[in-house]
């Protein structure tokens, strides 16, 4: 979520609430004995509002998980979550009398919401970098979960222009979406492919065949970023380069493509590294915000037992 | 063969059912969640078996250590909710509760205001814990920040909200915001009334070099050879006649027919004196009964006869005139050590003559209200019928009643840094105590110096009316109280 124009009556409210706090908290804080803690009444009254603003902010979990609610735009629960989670955490600590907990709980606590809150502001930002940088570096953006799927398809795209040239290539794997292969359209498509492949081999095709084989085709393995001279741009370059000194001019446009392919293998590997910070952040955030609002239930009910 | 891909085939580069299926990165969010979640109630389970010290807002003060795990011995239940509910301060922890073990006494009153009954707490005294906070570490709850006290005390001139004034307090309208800005002189001081003891000493005279009588080997007297601290090392013991005076201010009587031609005598009440003179006469006129004489005219002369040789005196008569003349002897001894030309007694303290003393107890009857002088004097009459009165010395054993001060931590002082002006005092009436600038070189609220605090010298309860609330229990006993019968009876 970008932080825009349409985030102003957030912000506006986030301030106000925030001055009215401060404005109340620096004579409390100057007049109250033994400093302020949580358990005089504006102490409380104090809990009580950054409690409600951070459970509010653990709402937009529910919100997203149960979309049929009416409950007002998703992107307006974003930006209440985003407003009221960060002022939420200044509220507790004018509840805590400014200090990050002095028992075994509240440390805990204090410094759970700490990292919830650095993490959520680490999030903001990140959200606000990589998006663009997506867009600009991955023209072919696909979706995340698709990346494997697609990877394979560019793999057999390459498979059937190697072929092309130089007959039907032996190699050990298995396609590694059998599921997706086996499906009968897509059986149908490879068959096709197959038999416009078993052209007689091209003169001089065979150091491509071995190139491919060697050092393109573990290039397109779906699981996980690959390594090496395919993997930057100007060594992808000179690597093609290289190889297209040794190869007949007849090849020279079937590793051209090949380059290209391998391009977008690039940019797809580009892009699960940048969905992972994009997104990865949440890994810390989401169940570090589970455990805070759970704790905090269990710590509220004990000092208003107590 | 170039790459040709037709709109088809790009449509069906994508899984339209994806969302469908778990991914590693929504399973590994929701498994985290899960895992926290469970972690965060294992952790709080596990340690709540142990005890609930895992909810305290911090440690217990040091001194509550004994049950500090034990939330229900201060907090009431729903306290804190009710604080909410009907806005009262700190209500889960009410006086109640620290009354059950504290007494608590009230504020030390010099006058207690109006309608107030000593010993009671006023209603607009703070609650117990509105100055003692718990759960801020192994502290004293004792320790208070200047700002509690200044609470009530910034203004001396006003009341406080309890409707108490602070009396012999010359602020010059002046607030108190810490030690050194606005704390008044010490009342002792700026009063100017002097020592009011009743007693002479001259300081000068006694620290003089050379003095006579002082012990072998020592040029001159030093502080600690009359002050000498208490048990504590807090406060000087009184002067005590025997330990400090008597070697250089013997009490005797110089009469010839005691040996040494002298009787020492007690450092005791006129009373107790007179009956030692008589019993030291009578058992002088045992051991010499030639010692009495009578008057007798032999021969036209006025002669002393001691009566054992007056053949013509019968038992009876004999009897009374042993003790018309033990009598004689006592009342002529008394009027040697107590008479107002005697420098005995009154080398140091005031002695009233016995017609002085009665007119003196007159006057104080008369100016006490409560009758507690009169009594005294009716007690001093009983006693010694027509002997003269030594007045009490008045010394204070506190002078400033209001603060507390232990000259154990000062010391690596000499006396006379702080005492200044001792070498020159020659009156009895000079306050030799140091004042607040004295106090202030070293006790000031900055880095590098003794601490300053209001309660580094003041404290807000009278602890003399202080009672142990429960009596002196066994240690089984404050077991079972603290931690229920199982304790106690593993002991």
């Amino acid at each position: 979520m970008i932080v825009d124009s349409t985030h102003t009556r957030w912000i506006i409210l986030s301030v106000a609430i925030l001055v009215v706090g401060l404005i109340t908290y620096v004579p409390y804080h100057a007049t109250t004995p033994g400093g302020p803690g949580g358990g005089t009444f504006q102490g409380l009254i104090y809990g009580f509002v950054g409690t409600a603003m951070m459970v509010f902010a653990g709402l937009l979990g529910a919100r997203k998980r149960v979309r049929i609610w009416r409950l007002g735009r998703a992107q307006e629960w974003v930006r209440a979550h985003i407003w009221l989670g960060l002022i939420s955490f200044p509220i507790i600590l004018f509840h805590a009398g400014m200090s990050f907990g002095r028992g075994s709980l509240t440390s805990v606590l204090m410094w759970l919401f700490a990292i919830v809150i650095l993490s959520g502001i680490l999030g903001l930002v990140i959200q606000h970098v990589l998006p663009r940088m997506l867009l600009d570096r991955v023209p072919r953006e696909t979706v995340y979960e698709q990346v494997p799927r697609v990877i394979d398809q560019l793999r057999q795209e390459a498979d059937t222009l190697i072929e092309s040239v130089s007959g039907v290539i032996d190699h050990p794997e298995q396609p590694a979406f059998a599921e997706a292969s086996s499906s009968p359209g897509r059986r149908a498509h490879d068959l096709r492919t197959r038999a416009t492949a078993l052209a007689v081999p091209v003169e001089g095709s065979d150091e491509l065949k071995r190139f491919y084989l060697i050092e393109v085709r573990p290039f397109f393995h779906p699981e996980g970023i690959p390594e090496g001279e395919l993997m930057g741009a100007k060594t992808s370059s000179a690597r093609f380069g290289r190889i297209r000194l040794l190869l007949p001019r007849d090849l020279h446009d079937t590793l051209r493509d090949l380059e290209t392919l391998c391009e977008e293998r690039r940019e797809l590997a580009l892009q699960q590294k940048l969905h992972h910070w994009l997104h990865g952040w949440l890994l810390v955030h989401i169940p570090i915000a589970y455990a805070l609002l759970l704790l905090s239930v269990i710590h509220a009910l004990m000092s208003l037992f107590y | 063969m170039a790459i040709v891909r037709t709109t088809k085939a790009l449509a069906k580069r994508i899984d339209l059912h994806y969302f469908k299926r778990h991914h590693p990165l929504r399973s590994l969010k929701s498994g985290l969640s899960w895992g926290a979640a469970i972690l965060a109630v294992l952790w709080v389970c596990g340690t709540t078996r142990r005890s609930s010290v895992v909810f305290m807002n911090g440690p217990v003060s040091t001194r509550h250590q004994l049950f500090g795990v034990s939330c229900e011995k201060c907090h009431e239940p729903w306290g804190a909710l009710q604080t909410l509910t009907r806005g009262d301060e700190h209500p889960s922890v009410s006086d109640r509760s620290c009354s059950a073990c504290h007494e608590g006494p009230p504020h030390h009153w010099q006058t207690p205001p109006e309608g107030a009954r000593p010993g009671s707490k006023l209603s607009g005294d703070p609650a117990c814990i509105h100055c003692h906070q718990e759960h801020r570490g192994h502290t004293a709850l004792a320790a208070l920040a200047d700002r509690t006290c200044l609470e009530c005390h910034r203004s001396l001139d006003k009341n406080t909200p309890s409707g108490y004034k602070l009396q012999n307090v010359r602020t010059e309208g002046k607030q108190v915001d810490s030690f050194l800005s606005g704390h008044p002189e010490f009342a002792r001081i700026a009063s100017r009334s002097g020592d009011t003891a009743r007693v002479s000493l001259n300081h000068s005279v006694h620290l003089r070099k050379g003095l006579a009588g002082l012990p072998q080997g020592r040029a001159q007297l030093a502080c600690e050879d009359c002050h000498q601290p208490d048990g504590a090392r807090a406060y000087m013991r009184p002067v005590d006649y025997e330990t400090h005076c008597a070697a250089c201010h013997p009490i005797n009587l110089n009469d010839d027919r005691f040996p040494a031609k002298m009787l020492p005598l007690p450092h005791d009440e006129p009373a107790v004196v007179s009956r030692f003179l008589q019993t030291s006469f009578a058992a002088l006129v045992a051991s010499n009964p030639e010692q009495i004489t009578v008057e007798k005219k032999v021969r036209r002369k006025t002669e002393q006869i001691p009566i054992l040789g007056d053949k013509e005196l019968k038992a009876d008569a004999f009897v009374q005139e042993q003790r018309k003349w033990l009598e004689a002897q006592r009342d002529a001894a008394e009027k040697a050590v107590l008479g107002p030309k005697s420098q005995t007694c009154q080398l140091c303290h005031v002695v009233t003559q016995p017609v002085e003393a009665a007119a003196s107890e007159q006057k104080d009857e008369a100016a006490s209200g409560e009758g507690k002088e009169a009594a005294a004097a009716e007690e001093h009459q009983k006693k010694a019928p027509g002997l003269a009165k030594v007045e009490p010395t008045a010394i204070p054993a506190r002078w400033f009643v209001h603060s507390r001060f232990a000259h154990e931590p000062h010391r690596m002082l000499q006396c006379v840094a702080c005492h200044t002006e001792v070498d020159a005092s020659e009156k009895t009436s000079d306050v030799l105590l140091p004042g607040v600038e004295t106090c202030r070189e070293c006790h000031r609220p900055e880095p590098n110096h003794a601490r300053a605090d209001c309660v580094e010298c003041h404290v807000f309860h009278d602890k003399l009316t202080s009672t142990h609330l429960n009596g002196r229990n066994t240690v089984s006993e404050v077991l079972k109280e603290y931690f229920g019968p199982a304790s106690s009876g593993a002991k």
